[in-house]
C-alpha cells in the first residue's frame, strides 16, 4: 500500500479549458464524461466513490459492466463485500479497513463472483479522502478486470509446473534405471563369486584327498609291517589316527557335496517320494531305530539327487542323535505350491538357543569324539532346499524330540 | 595257467601311490616287472630309450602330474608310430567327465579311479593284472 498525499474534498477541479457560457460548459462536460466512459471501457477499468457517512458507493458504467451488473443504483459496502469471492472477503475487508484507519491508499488483486457464477480477477486500487480536520470521509478507487492476465499467468505457471514435474519424473526414472543396473551388476558379480567359491571348494577338497589317502595307506602299512612289535599304546594311537583320517575324509566329502549343491543340476523326473525315502532308510540301515513312513507320500517332479540328499541327512541325523530305539516319523503336508515334508524323532531334542546355529556349516552340538559328525549335513540340507526355492526349519525343545521340516516345490522350476 | 610276463610302466608322481601299487602287487604275489616314471616326460624317455621290453607292454597312467600331465603324455604317445597301439590304462583320482572323454579320445584301454581303501586297491590291481595276463597283445 502506498501512502499518497491526502486528497482534500471540496478543492477546485482543474478542467484545463476556458468556458464562456453555461451551455458550452455543459457540452464540454458531456464530451469529457463521454471520453472518460470510452477510455474506461477500452481499458476495462471502472471507477467508484464510497461515501463513508452515508455508506453509498457510486459506480461508473464500466464498473457495472465488469461486475456483470446492469448500471443502476449505488451500492452499499455490505452489498460490495457480498460480491467478492468468499475466500477473498476477509482479506479485502482488512485491506480497506486499514487504508481508512491510516488514511492511505491500497493496491490489491482479488476475485469477484459474477451474478451467473463465474469468477473474475480484479486489480483494485483505492485511496482515502479526508476532510480539513483529517477525518476520512470518502474512499475513491478504480477496479480493473485483469482476468485475462491472471489466466495467462496461471496457464504459464501450470505449464511450467508440468514441465518441471515431467523433468523431475524423468530424472527419477533415470536414477532408478541406474540403480537397477548397479544392482544387476552387483548380483552378477555375487553370483560369479559364489560360483568361483564353489569351484574352489570342489578343486581344493579334491586335491586334499590325495595326500590324505597317502597318509591312510602309510599308517596301515606301518601297522602291517610292525604287526608283532607294536605296543598296545602304539596300536591305539594308530587306531585314533585312522578315525581322524576317516573324519577328514568325511569332511572333504561333505565339502564336495556342499559345493556341488550349488553347481550340479539334473533333469527333473517323476519321483515317488515314498520309494525314495524307503531306499534312503535301507541305505542308512539303522540298527535300532523304528522308522514309520506316511503311506501316501506324494509323487512329484523333481531332481532326485538333492531330494535324496536332504532326506538322507535328516533321517541320518535322527538315527545318529536319537539314541537307542529312537522313533522316527516321516510325513508330508500339502502347502500350496509346495509339499512340506517333516522328519520327526523322539530323541533328546535341541534347546531353542541352538535352532539358528545348527544350520551353519561346520556346526556340531556334540563333541566329534562322542558322535562322529562333520557339521555339514544341515547346512547342505539348507542349501539344497533353498536352491529349489523352499525353506527349512526345526521345532524342538530339550528332552522332547525334534521335528525338522522343509518345503519342496510340487513342480520343479527348470533352469534353477 | 600259462604265466605270461607283463611289462608294466607306471607313470605316477606320488611316491606313496607308487608304493601302493608295489604293495598291492606283493599282496597279490604279482611278479611282473614294474617300471616307474615320475611324469609324462620321463615316461616318454623310458619308452623311447627301450628300457621297457616291447613285448606285452602296458602303461598305467596317472593324470595329474607335474611338467607333463597324463593327457599331454597320451597326445605325444599317439603321435609316435612306435607307440600308437601301446595299451594305456588311466589310474587316477579324477572323476571329471572331461578327463574321461579326453582320455578315451586318445584310445585308452581303460579308465580306473583309485579306490579309497588299500584293500580295494589290492583287489583292483589283482583284477587288472589278471585281465592283462589273459589279453592277447600284438
Amino acid at each position: 500500500m502506498t501512502k499518497n498525499p491526502r486528497w482534500r474534498d471540496g478543492g477546485t477541479f482543474p478542467l484545463g479549458v476556458v468556458t464562456t457560457d453555461a451551455d458550452a460548459l455543459v457540452a464540454e462536460l458531456r464530451r469529457r464524461e463521454q471520453q472518460l466512459r470510452e477510455s474506461q471501457r477500452i481499458a476495462h477499468i471502472g471507477s467508484w466513490e464510497w461515501d463513508l457517512a452515508s455508506d453509498r458507493i457510486e459506480w461508473s458504467e464500466e464498473l457495472f459492466r465488469i461486475w456483470g451488473l446492469d448500471p443502476g443504483e449505488p451500492f452499499s459496502y455490505a452489498a460490495y463485500v457480498d460480491r467478492l469471492q468468499p475466500d477473498d472477503r476477509e482479506r479485502m475487508q482488512k485491506v480497506i479497513a486499514q487504508a481508512i484507519e491510516t488514511r492511505s491508499s491500497y493496491v490489491v488483486e482479488h476475485r469477484i463472483v459474477l451474478p451467473e457464477g463465474t469468477e473474475r480477477w480484479i486489480l483494485g486500487r483505492g485511496t482515502v479522502v479526508c476532510d480539513e480536520q483529517g477525518t476520512a470521509v470518502k474512499v475513491r478507487g478504480t477496479a480493473q478486470d485483469i482476468t485475462d492476465r491472471r489466466n495467462a499467468e496461471e496457464r504459464a505457471l501450470a505449464l511450467f509446473r508440468e514441465q518441471y514435474e515431467r523433468e523431475r519424473a524423468e530424472r527419477e526414472r533415470e536414477e532408478l534405471r541406474g540403480r537397477a543396473q548397479e544392482l544387476a551388476t552387483l548380483a552378477a558379480a555375487l553370483e560369479r563369486s559364489n560360483r568361483e567359491l564353489d569351484a574352489f571348494a570342489y578343486a581344493a577338497s579334491h586335491d586334499l584327498r590325495a595326500p590324505l589317502r597317502g597318509i591312510a595307506n602309510l599308517a596301515q602299512w606301518i601297522e602291517e609291517d610292525l604287526q608283532d612289535s607294536l605296543s598296545d599304546d602304539t596300536r591305539e594311537m594308530l587306531a585314533l589316527m585312522r578315525t581322524r583320517m576317516h573324519r577328514m575324509e568325511s569332511l572333504i566329502e561333505g565339502i564336495l557335496q556342499y559345493s556341488r549343491a550349488g553347481r550340479a543340476h539334473e533333469q527333473p523326473v517323476s519321483v515317488d517320494v515314498c520309494r525314495l525315502v524307503r531306499e534312503t532308510i535301507d541305505l542308512l540301515s539303522p540298527e535300532s531305530a523304528i522308522v514309520s513312513v506316511q503311506v501316501d507320500l506324494p509323487v512329484i517332479v523333481a531332481e532326485p539327487t538333492p531330494l535324496r540328499q536332504v532326506f538322507q541327512n535328516l533321517i541320518g541325523n535322527a538315527i545318529k542323535h536319537g539314541g537307542d530305539d529312537v522313533e522316527i516319523d516321516i510325513e508330508a503336508k500339502d502347502a500350496g505350491a509346495f509339499w512340506e515334508f517333516s522328519v520327526t524323532d523322539s530323541g533328546p531334542g535341541i534347546p531353542a538357543e541352538f535352532h539358528e546355529r545348527i544350520w551353519g556349516i561346520f556346526q556340531t552340538l556334540e563333541a566329534r569324539d562322542r558322535v562322529e559328525g562333520t557339521g555339514i549335513g544341515l547346512s547342505l540340507v539348507k542349501k539344497l532346499v533353498e536352491a529349489q526355492g523352499g525353506q527349512v526349519g526345526v521345532t524342538s525343545a530339550a528332552g522332547s524330540g525334534a521335528c525338522f521340516w522343509f518345503s519342496w516345490p510340487k513342480t520343479a522350476t527348470s533352469g534353477v | 595257467m600259462d604265466e605270461k610276463v607283463l611289462n608294466i610302466l607306471l607313470v605316477e608322481d606320488d611316491q606313496v601311490d607308487v608304493m601302493n601299487v608295489r604293495r598291492a602287487f606283493e599282496k597279490n604275489r604279482i611278479v611282473n616287472p614294474l617300471f616307474i616314471a615320475g611324469d609324462g616326460i620321463e615316461a616318454l624317455e623310458i619308452l623311447r630309450g627301450g628300457l621297457v621290453p616291447a613285448a606285452r607292454r602296458i602303461v598305467l597312467l596317472d593324470l595329474n602330474m607335474p611338467r607333463m600331465t597324463g593327457i599331454e603324455f597320451l597326445r605325444e604317445l599317439r603321435k609316435d608310430p612306435m607307440f600308437m597301439h601301446t595299451p594305456v590304462v588311466v589310474l587316477t583320482t579324477s572323476n571329471d567327465d572331461r578327463d574321461k572323454i579326453e582320455a578315451y579320445n586318445l584310445n585308452v584301454a581303460g579308465y580306473l579311479i583309485k579306490p579309497v581303501t588299500f584293500i580295494d586297491f589290492v583287489e583292483l590291481m589283482a583284477s587288472l593284472n589278471k585281465y592283462w595276463t589273459l589279453v592277447e597283445l600284438p
